[in-house]
């Protein structure tokens, strides 16, 4: 399982590093800047950090406790993680923040993240809600009383 | 019947005491000859021959299989509790029991829908099955179709 966790995770921190380092050609390409090689490193290492967090959840993700748990628990309590991630960067590269924007700009994040979160649970439930009748339909039809 | 060439004794024991009934074949060495009086016994039972891991080989009764599950190139059945590795492919297993309420639910794993206790959601438009064990297990995006399917909720598109 280790081997296989890793393995996603190395797949899609290389995908996030290509994709970085393409989007910053292209913005380099438009502004007529060169990429300093610090930035690349910076996004190496952002691609490693996100890396490490995508093992994390994918190792708990099959556990029992990940398992009894909906999907939006284990998101929101590593998007924050990601979030942070990706902060860091940007303040690294470009070197100053408004915190006061910042702070306000996280909050809306968490927020709108949450609540969008929590309608795609209930939507998805609303389905399975579905399903589980049909299941209870299915087994009295074709099990009758021998089920538990 | 066994065949009289077989050159074996048939002893049949009727003991209204035990729980279910035991199949013991005492043999001196492998052969050809007891593989087929395995293979007989599982067929006639709607069962599998199974191997535990310290290497016994055992009859698993389908209905009390949970769910069957492909491990690299091994396929094992899951009990409630025990598990049992199965000398079958994962395909042919799906053709075997299609008829006795097994769904494929992801590239390894085959369901016994009699073993599933509820359906919850997941992301990525998957689906996770609790089975009665307590044990979940993962529906992938590309087999939910066919496992609402298996549970009537949809009809088979022709």
């Amino acid at each position: 399982m280790i081997k296989r966790c890793l393995k996603k995770a190395a797949l899609l921190s290389a995908i996030l590093f290509i994709a970085c380092i393409v989007l910053m050609a292209c913005i380099s390409y438009a502004y007529g800047e060169m990429i300093e090689p610090r930035v690349v490193l910076n996004v190496f290492a952002m691609s490693a950090i996100i890396g490490a967090l995508n093992f994390c959840r994918f190792m708990l993700e099959p556990t029992r406790w990940g398992m009894s748990k909906p999907a939006v628990v284990r998101n929101i309590i590593f998007f924050p993680a990601y979030y942070a991630v990706a902060l860091v960067f940007v303040y690294l590269n470009v070197g100053w923040l408004d915190w006061r924007f910042f702070a306000l700009y996280s909050l809306l994040f968490m927020v709108t993240f949450v609540l969008a979160q929590t309608v795609r649970y209930f939507i998805a439930k609303a389905n399975t809600d579905k399903m589980n009748d049909a299941l209870m339909k299915f087994n009295k039809e074709h099990f009758g009383d021998e089920q538990d | 019947m066994l065949p009289k060439e077989a050159g074996m004794k048939l002893l049949l024991r009727k003991l209204p005491d035990i729980a279910e009934t035991e199949v013991e074949i005492r043999y001196k060495e492998d052969s050809s000859e007891i593989d087929n009086l395995v293979k007989a016994i599982s067929h006639s039972s709607d069962a599998l021959t199974g191997i535990r891991e310290n290497g016994d080989t055992e009859i698993v009764y389908i209905t009390d299989i949970y769910y069957i599950e492909a491990v690299d190139r091994d396929v094992f059945a899951y009990k409630a509790r025990d598990v049992y590795k199965i000398k079958k492919t994962l395909y042919e297993l799906e053709e075997d029991l299609k008829d006795k309420y097994f769904v494929r639910i992801s590239k390894s794993t085959i369901v016994n829908i009699k073993a599933v206790k509820s359906i919850a959601p997941e992301d990525s438009r998957r689906i996770k099955l609790l089975l009665k064990n307590g044990e979940y297990i993962m529906v992938s995006r590309s087999y939910v179709n066919d496992f609402k399917i298996a549970i009537g909720m949809k009809e088979v598109k022709r």
